[in-house]
């Protein structure tokens, strides 16, 4: 659990992604998501893999890419198995699962080389309230917070003879309730105490807020647009013809 | 027979320097041992070798003869319990009673057996009271109180006890000195890791000093009290008893610095003068 938590944990890198401003990447991000969506045969879709390969590669997060794709395989697999069981095509079972993979990679050239920090900022662009972009920048925030509780709460119930890999099905799920529940205990302890100190330093929910970073479209962040949309058109433009 | 480091190294997956370096230690049966150090100096890691939650990266963790690679966690957790520092972080039974029979129920206790266990765990650790509250009504001092009960429940034979005075105060150190000597008594092997030198200062064990994963002192607390410069070194103030012989002169003399001899030197000073 711990492994694969960590694997989405961010770590900045200096790398030419993660200088990009994060409203471009996000269009980026979802630009690519067009081609899954247009596409649903394994020749038009499979290419578009290509461009994506390239930014995570750029954003040096290819790896953590892949990985997080060898976690989530048990998953794909289960869904291919299905697909195929009810469509008897290994083929068009596969499509799916393509789409997913495409899917993940685009939203990871985001996800993978944006600070938390900037999603805040993202999300306030967008004109969201401030409750929700706070909340989920927060809520990223906490994610590696979280995976160091979670490994406290496992090697203390461990210590009290907790075998989690004992059992059939249920009792394996079972098991997982000594860490569940104090972890969910912890977790809203710990937002009363994150409120409160927000609170102290004085950040009020209402009031108007001036901006200390604001975040302004630079040349380098045009270019990066310009070539990734262009790749898109033509890619989507260059099958349809086909 | 013990718990037995050989020669144990360890390093945290996706980092690259040891957080133990070449640990040879033997803790007996029945020992009483404390293990001091600041802040990342590795005494949770090396504590975590005992029961199995660490495997050295090299080197082997013997305990009573079994090599800690070759058995579950569960079955050494049996014989060697750790109580990790704010172990009430971990409950999750709706009353003290289940928090305290969850971990009898884990080693397979027969059923007839847990309640008297429980009963007297309890009682003993001044909780029978709240036997039907939720662990997360009581005060820090009770769960802290709590937590020991749930882990010693099972009588191990060896106790393991990360920072155990920390954020309490000076009653509930005090029924906890109580509590561990009581284990020390019964011939128990107790082993403490702290920052707290006064806490330590009280059961006066023998001492190992860890500075950045290795060990630089292993003897009687007593001896390591008087080095200020290890202490100084491992960001650890001498306690004050030894502060103050110190500076009184009283240190380099081979009696043990208690507080019976203090007051005497005092008494004796005050008299001289008079």
């Amino acid at each position: 659990m711990y492994k694969v938590a960590s694997v989405f944990k961010y770590r900045y890198m200096e790398t030419l992604l993660s200088k990009i401003d994060p409203r471009v990447k996000i269009l980026v991000s979802v630009l690519y998501v067009f081609p899954a969506i247009l596409f649903s045969n394994m020749v038009q879709l499979t290419p578009i893999l290509i461009p994506i390969i390239i930014n995570l590669k750029a954003g040096k997060v290819l790896t953590k890419y892949l990985k997080s794709l060898l976690y989530l395989s048990p998953f794909l697999i289960l869904i291919t198995l299905l697909n195929y069981l009810t469509m008897g095509n290994i083929i068009s079972a596969l499509i799916p699962i393509l789409r997913l993979i495409i899917l993940i990679g685009a939203l990871d050239i985001f996800f993978f080389t944006t600070d938390p920090d900037d999603f805040i900022l993202t999300m306030e662009s967008l004109k969201l309230p401030l409750s929700i972009s706070l909340s989920f920048a927060l809520a990223l925030r906490f994610i590696p917070a979280m995976i160091e509780q979670i490994n406290e709460i496992v090697e203390a119930q461990l210590s009290r003879g907790l075998q989690l890999d004992k059992g059939n099905f249920i009792t394996r799920i079972k098991n997982y309730i000594p860490i569940i529940i104090p972890l969910v205990i912890l977790s809203i302890k710990r937002s009363i105490e994150v409120a409160e100190s927000l609170e102290i330093r004085g950040v009020h929910p209402k009031a108007t807020r001036t901006k200390y970073i604001e975040l302004r479209i630079k040349r380098r962040d045009l270019a990066y647009l310009v070539i990734n949309t262009a790749i898109v058109i033509i890619y989507i433009i260059l099958f349809l013809l086909l | 027979m013990g718990i037995e480091f050989k020669g144990v190294y360890y390093r945290y997956p996706e980092t690259n320097t040891d957080v133990l370096r070449n640990i040879w230690l033997e803790i007996g049966e029945g020992e009483a041992v404390a293990i001091l150090g600041d802040n990342g100096a590795g005494k949770t890691t090396l504590i975590k070798h005992m029961n199995g939650l660490l495997k050295p990266s090299k080197g082997d963790v013997y305990v009573d003869g079994v090599n800690t690679r070759e058995v579950e966690v569960s079955t050494l957790a049996r014989k060697v319990a750790l109580v990790f520092q704010y172990p009430e972080k971990m409950f999750f039974s709706e009353t003290v009673y289940d928090e305290v029979s969850f971990a009898l129920k884990n080693f397979g206790f027969e059923k007839s057996l847990i309640p008297r266990i429980v009963e007297k765990t309890l009682k003993t650790f001044w909780l029978w009271e709240y036997r039907d509250r939720s662990p997360y009504t009581l005060s820090g001092g009770e769960q802290r109180r709590l937590a020991l009960a749930s882990i010693l429940s099972w009588d191990p034979k060896y106790i393991v006890l990360d920072e155990p005075t920390a954020g309490q105060d000076a009653i509930q150190r005090e029924i906890l000195t109580h509590l561990i000597n009581r284990k020390i008594g019964e011939g128990k092997t107790v082993i403490l890791v702290s920052h707290d030198v006064e806490f330590i200062a009280e059961f006066s064990p023998r001492t190992i000093l860890l500075k950045d994963g290795e060990i630089i002192f292993d003897g009687e607390a007593d001896d390591l009290f008087r080095r200020k410069d290890l202490l100084t070194k491992s960001g650890l103030e001498q306690p004050t008893l030894y502060q103050l012989s110190d500076r009184l002169g009283l240190i380099k003399t081979d009696e043990r610095v208690t507080l019976e001899l203090l007051v005497e030197y005092i008494k004796k000073v005050i008299q001289c003068t008079k």
